[in-house]
């Protein structure tokens, strides 16, 4: 299955870098001369071979080239909120005290907030359409889920052997850190940050669906199938191929993390299995529920 | 109807010059008449109010034009005025300026209350008091009755123009002639209330409406269902229906859904047919042959405000002219419409067929024409056009699209516009307000079938001196404009009227580019098998006194759990 996922995401990531030069029509240039006199948009096969939509636009070509809208701010924004997870929650869990508290709190309150209503106030109050403003908004929730795992990670890493001999040569808490704990995270950060990537395009998806996330003309799954939904019953297409695009994406990259974890850390699996469950239906649910999390592990 | 959202109004009036496609069928008449039965419609959003003085939008008027009358109505499925409570058309005054009114003696409110001229009067001066609130407060196509502006000032109680004779006749007098006064008098505003039930119901009257109309209102639960029930005092011709009930919250793609499957009689009847549903109707065998169509007298445009950079300069103005495929849009709207490089929509006296000025393409543009003239204007690549935002309307899907197709029009001139969709109150404010919109994309629909309605209320001077809710969003004031419209308001003789609001167009057109004439549309409608006399109204968004039903009713679906409360 994951090695599915991987093939699935590695041609993805192939076609979408090579969109620009693959032989396709320009997906936000409207053929209205080869609709027909009704304006109907084209079924799939003959001109078109996804079809078109009710402005003359290529399907196929938007397909692709939102691909890479998809990717980019999959990426990016859960880039961004690997690095600043990581460094919330490792550095909560080694210096603990006060640090702690406020950040875990902090945490907290990021967690309690309903998601995608408080994108939809952020972003209307920023700047709509913004790619950049989009990414932000995505990392800037998503980080917590990983400040918690690491938190918890961290707790225990720091009172193992080696970070205590670490300290006890006289090494400070930026060495132990970096030299010490940072490389036993890094099988967690691949396999949330894999599980996360699915996480930022399904809410990427869903932001632009409601109308507040990449704008026009700009290619992009959520709004192909926002854009194609009063078309539902006379061109079915407009939304079956963007909405099974953001099915595959998204089932692909979990389906990876599933596997990442499993041949990573095999004995981690029970413990982390709350956990990242958790985080997936949360981020899917988008309901500002996880209810994985109460098993967030604690040192024993 | 003012200022348009999506297409809304429907207008048949004098002929359909463009429009033959279809049979141009306008009504669904089979069989003899039988009288009884409940018509099902649906509406997507609730009504705004049943006060006639403050409704303005086609949902509001379909329910008013049903439960009110005014002195004078439109004859039929016309454009012809003829008396409604007035006795007899109005005795009009040799200088133009005074209108006598003589009443019928046998209407009464349906609170049984008999109509006299007191009680227009009274509705007139609440209809244009400022305390109302309403739309027509502080003058618009009312501000011309003598004494108005002291009354909006403050300086007088009443309305000196407005008199009451005796009993039953009416006098009123106008500061200037004006041709459309009698237009003027028909529109909702116009429409006769009781005293009494204003009283009685104080601040909620919207919701406790009392008419003279053919039906009365039964029940109004908010955010669900309307029902009106036929008036047994009705003085006029009484409708066949005995009922209309108005689901809420009903989308009209949710409508046309329950339509097949028996659940609807008319989804939506103030608003054309959706794009996909229509065409999916038009290849269906049932329903083809249903469909009714009529030009809708709208006028679609690109507005430049006049006193916004960059469109100070009339250069880019002019470029502009020449940039936007209109066929395009056309298609985009099924072919339901037709290019319009003037300022009057067709059948609308006044409107030229083919007029096109500027010679341009079938298309409606001339690419190179509009690049020369950027250039002329300063722009080049070292120096290009600036990024401008394109303010729209978003009413449904199909107002993306039209958007999205001027967008891509103008990237061929080398002309990025960001497209900037707004809920319609939210694009009324921001267009409305001088200095705060550059390029939008508008909609006008006529209020009444005279053409001063596609110019005083939005092309002069006094529309555009405002600070809020203006209708000119071009803001366009020229002198000499100005002095054709007065003179075309007063004309007497209709001809030569005609011919001044044809210079009128050439100058706006040819001269000052205060906007890109587009399109003009048709108004598609739709009832299920079981409705009869279902036709499309020139001026009214929705007639049902013509209406019949057989078979038994549509078995209702619930009203959705999201209707809006």
């Amino acid at each position: 299955m994951a090695v599915g996922g991987a093939i699935f995401i590695v041609l993805l990531v192939v076609i979408a870098l090579l969109a620009p030069v693959l032989p396709i029509r320009n997906p936000n240039h409207g053929y209205y001369e080869l609709l027909p006199a009704n304006g109907a948009p084209l079924a799939p096969g003959g001109t078109f071979l996804l079809g078109s939509d009710p402005n003359g636009r290529d399907l196929l070509s938007r397909i692709i080239w939102g691909s890479r809208t998809a990717l980019f701010i999959g990426f990016v924004a859960n880039g961004l909120a690997l690095v600043v997870g990581v460094t919330v929650g490792a550095l909560a869990g080694y210096l603990r005290g006060w640090f702690e508290t406020i950040l875990m709190r902090l945490t907290d309150i990021m967690m309690a907030f309903p998601v995608l209503l408080f994108s939809i106030a952020i972003i209307s109050i920023i700047e709509r359409g913004s790619v950049l403003v989009i990414v932000a908004v995505i990392a800037l929730f998503y980080w917590t889920a990983v400040a918690r795992i690491v938190r918890g990670q961290v707790l225990s890493l720091k009172e193992r052997e080696f970070v205590e001999a670490g300290r006890a040569l006289g090494g400070g808490p930026q060495h132990n850190l970096l030299h010490h704990i940072l490389p036993h995270l890094v099988p967690i950060i691949i396999v949330y940050g894999t599980i996360g990537i699915a996480t930022s395009i399904s809410t990427e998806s869903i932001l632009s669906y409601i109308g507040i996330g990449v704008q026009a003309p700009t290619a992009d799954w959520g709004k192909m199938v926002a854009d194609g939904q009063d078309f539902m019953f006379l061109a079915p297409w407009l939304v079956i191929f963007p909405g099974l695009m953001i099915l595959l994406t998204v089932l692909a990259f979990n389906l990876i993390g599933d596997g990442l974890r499993d041949a990573l850390d095999p004995r981690a699996r029970a413990l982390f299995r709350g956990v990242i469950g958790g985080v997936t239906a949360g981020g899917a649910g988008l309901a500002g529920q996880r209810p994985g999390l109460d098993s967030e592990a604690e040192p024993t | 109807m003012k200022r348009v959202n999506t297409a809304a109004m429907a207008v048949l009036g004098v002929g359909t010059i463009l429009l033959s496609a279809c049979g141009n069928s306008v009504s669904n008449t089979e069989g003899q008449p039988v009288s009884g039965g409940t018509l099902l419609v649906s509406f997507k959003d609730d009504l705004k109010t049943l006060d006639p003085a403050i409704g303005y939008d086609t949902d509001s008027w379909s329910f008013e034009r049903a439960i009110y009358n005014g002195l004078l109505d439109y004859k039929g499925f016309t454009t012809q005025l003829q008396p409604d409570i007035a006795a007899s058309m109005p005795v009009i005054a040799t200088d133009g300026k005074t209108y006598t009114f003589k009443l019928r003696k046998d209407v009464k409110f349906s609170n049984g209350r008999g109509v006299t001229a007191d009680d227009f009067k009274y509705s007139w001066e609440r209809m244009l008091d400022p305390k109302t609130a309403g739309p027509m407060t502080g003058g618009s196509f009312w501000g011309g009755i003598h004494g108005a502006q002291d009354f909006f000032n403050g300086a007088a109680t009443q309305i000196s123009g407005i008199k009451v004779v005796d009993p039953y006749t009416l006098e009123v007098d106008l500061d200037t002639p004006n041709q459309s006064f009698l237009n003027i008098v028909a529109m909702p505003f116009g429409f006769v209330i009781p005293k009494e039930a204003v009283a009685s119901a104080g601040s909620d009257y919207a919701h406790k409406p009392v008419g003279t109309g053919a039906f009365v209102l039964d029940k109004w639960t908010p955010g669900q269902l309307i029902v009106v029930k036929k008036n047994p005092t009705y003085y006029g011709t009484k409708p066949y229906l005995d009922e209309i009930d108005a689901q809420i919250g009903v989308t009209p793609e949710v409508g046309y859904l329950r339509m097949q499957n028996n659940q609807m009689d008319i989804p939506q009847p103030d608003l054309t047919i959706p794009s996909a549903q229509y065409i999916s109707l038009s290849a269906n065998p049932s329903y083809k042959n249903r469909i009714l169509k009529t030009p809708n007298v709208d006028i679609w445009y690109l507005a430049m405000n006049m006193n916004m950079k960059p469109f100070d300069n009339k250069l880019v103005r002019q470029a502009f002219e020449y940039v936007v495929n209109k066929a395009n849009q056309i298609k985009i709207l099924n072919g339901r419409g037709v290019v319009n490089n003037g300022i009057q929509a067709p059948p609308m006296p006044g409107y030229v067929p083919n007029y096109n000025p500027l010679g341009l393409d079938a298309n409606g543009q001339n690419i190179q024409k509009a690049k020369d003239l950027l250039t002329q204007a300063g722009y080049s690549a070292s120096h290009p056009f600036p990024a401008q935002d394109l303010v729209y309307a978003k009413a449904s899907a199909d107002s993306d699209r039209l958007a999205a197709s001027i967008q891509q029009d103008f990237q061929q001139v080398g002309v990025t516009l960001n497209l900037k969709g707004l809920a319609f109150n939210a694009f009324l404010d921001i267009t409305g307000k001088p200095n705060s919109t550059a390029l939008s994309y508008n909609g006008w629909i006529q209020d009444f079938p005279d053409p001063s309605d596609f110019i005083d209320p939005i092309l002069t001077c006094a529309a555009a001196n405002v600070t809020a809710n203006g209708g000119n969003v071009a803001f366009y004031c020229d002198k000499n404009a100005d002095k054709l419209a007065d003179q075309a308001r007063g004309d007497t003789n209709s001809a030569e009227r005609l011919k001044l609001y044809q210079q009128f167009q050439d100058f706006i057109v040819t001269q000052d580019f205060p906007w890109v004439p587009m399109y003009s549309t048709v108004e598609t409608n739709v009832a299920a098998p079981r409705v009869h006399g279902y036709q499309l109204h020139p001026v009214w968004p929705f007639v049902a006194t013509s209406i019949w039903v057989t078979g038994s009713a549509p078995s209702a679906a619930p009203v959705s759990a999201s209707a809006s409360p």
